[in-house]
């Protein structure tokens, strides 16, 4: 089980978190992880500037809705 | 502990004015909360001035303890003779209701007031003060939880004539209406709006003349505890911890950085509800011992767009129930509170350096302000607390 955690603050709003939260459904509902993968929301991490803060295994992604597909390579890359 | 005056008025003015011959002029302070409707004789410009005059002399002589015969005078011998109909003219209705309880009414030639309490119109034990050769009549009674107090011009009692109804509806008709809406449960701009729309509907989109209502609901006092905006020294951090612990009424956090520091001190969670995101508002959360815990500025943008146009769009109250946290902290604020404690910080944000950012959004603080001016309109209690 793995816990990826998206930040829904103001920043990361404006940035587009509400688009990369469903590209991750998305994603998660195509490969049939539901049971491997949690998505959860948190508030501010402190990387306002840098794109839609992902935190997964402590490592802050910068994610959009361009590269959300290649971020989620490179998380569930790692434990598989 | 004093009882709480949900204070609302309303107006359409007659058709193709631009400028409203009714003015409503609300004072609250420590001793005493004014309400002074005044309906200028005509209409436009003239009376627009009579009734400013008229509103603002009552308001601010009462308001300054001057006795009621001072405030007659000086409105006889201050207000300009109308031209047309040599006339030093404009008729008001005072309501100023005492920290202890104790309400004090007085008409001069507009509609009577209606008095709601229990869901009856009760009848007022009028006194007649005689004033060179006119009556004026007044008041004095206790007021209790629930009472309601509306005042109206004229308009409205001719609402109607001459097209819908044949004579307009009388103020029988008028206050059975405002009877009717009471047993709705409703804040007293409910109540003042959908009796201007309804002349406004009976005028036939043509008002005959302005049209003002006011409304008083007599409410017991129900507070919300706001936290936005984290202090800018860190070490205050334990501070805000006591003052959410000690603050009055429900408690709610606008902002995820106070959501964040707010969760550490007091070693809970946070929870966030995806299922209350959307795209223009971010989702809320929960914090154990938290009733709301929303995202800060573009919640509150959302929060003040929501109410601006429950007010001026007429949408209904359905804005208030939507599962978001724009929608829900509206109707905490507007319709579940009546003293909002604020406790607001100072630290800049890193997020609002973010040149992507909308730039009405860039100071936090902008918002704030204007959420706090939003709520002072509603004639909410609103105190700010500086950390």
């Amino acid at each position: 089980m793995k816990t990826i955690r998206v930040c829904v603050g103001s920043s990361c709003h404006v940035n587009g978190s509400y688009k990369v939260v469903q590209a991750l459904n998305q994603i998660i509902d195509q490969r049939g992880l539901k049971n491997d993968v949690e998505l959860v929301g948190s508030f501010c991490m402190g990387k306002c500037t840098e794109g839609v803060a992902v935190e997964c295994d402590d490592i802050i992604y910068a994610v959009s809705a361009e590269n959300v597909e290649e971020i989620f390579e490179k998380i569930w890359g790692k434990t598989n | 502990m004093p009882l709480f005056m949900d204070i609302a008025s309303d107006s359409v003015n007659k058709v193709h004015e631009e400028l409203c011959g009714d003015n409503v002029e609300v004072r609250i302070n420590d001793e005493s909360v004014i309400v002074v409707l005044a309906d200028g004789l005509g209409s436009g410009v003239k009376a627009n001035i009579l009734a400013t005059l008229t509103s603002t002399i009552a308001a601010t002589m009462l308001e300054e303890k001057m006795g009621i015969m001072d405030v007659l005078e000086t409105l006889e011998a201050t207000l300009p003779k109308c031209s047309v109909r040599k006339l030093a003219y404009s008729t008001f209705t005072i309501v100023q209701v005492f920290r202890n309880r104790m309400a004090y009414i007085l008409e001069f030639d507009n509609p009577p007031l209606v008095f709601i309490r229990d869901g009856e119109i009760i009848e007022l034990d009028r006194q007649a003060i005689e004033f060179q050769g006119k009556s004026v009549y007044e008041t004095s009674m206790e007021i209790e939880k629930g009472d309601i107090m509306a005042f109206f011009s004229d308009g409205v009692i001719h609402a109607g004539i001459g097209s819908i109804l044949n004579f307009g509806w009388q103020w029988e008709e008028a206050a059975d209406y405002l009877l009717a809406r009471s047993y709705e449960n409703k804040k007293a701009k409910d109540i003042s709006m959908s009796l201007v729309d309804t002349c406004y509907n009976l005028y036939g989109e043509e008002p005959g003349d302005d049209t003002t209502v006011a409304v008083i609901k007599v409410e017991e006092r129900k507070y919300v505890t706001m936290f936005s905006g984290p202090p800018l020294d860190m070490d205050k951090d334990a501070e805000i911890k006591r003052l959410m612990e000690r603050g009055r009424g429900k408690k709610v956090i606008c902002g995820g950085t106070a959501a964040n520091i707010i969760a550490r001190e007091f070693g809970e969670e946070i929870v966030v509800d995806f299922k209350t995101m959307s795209d223009r508002v971010p989702p809320i959360a929960r914090i154990k011992g938290i009733d709301l815990v929303t995202e800060g500025v573009l919640t509150m943008q959302e929060t003040i767009r929501i109410c601006d146009d429950y007010i001026h769009n007429r949408v209904g109250r359905e804005i208030f129930q939507e599962n978001n946290g724009a929608s829900m902290l509206a109707n905490l604020l507007f319709n579940e509170a009546t003293t909002i404690d604020l406790i607001m910080g100072n630290s800049i944000n890193p997020a609002h350096q973010n040149p992507d950012f909308p730039e009405e959004l860039t100071t936090k603080w902008r918002v704030t302000q204007k959420l706090i001016d939003m709520l002072r309109y509603f004639n909410k209690e609103v105190n700010i607390i500086y950390v």
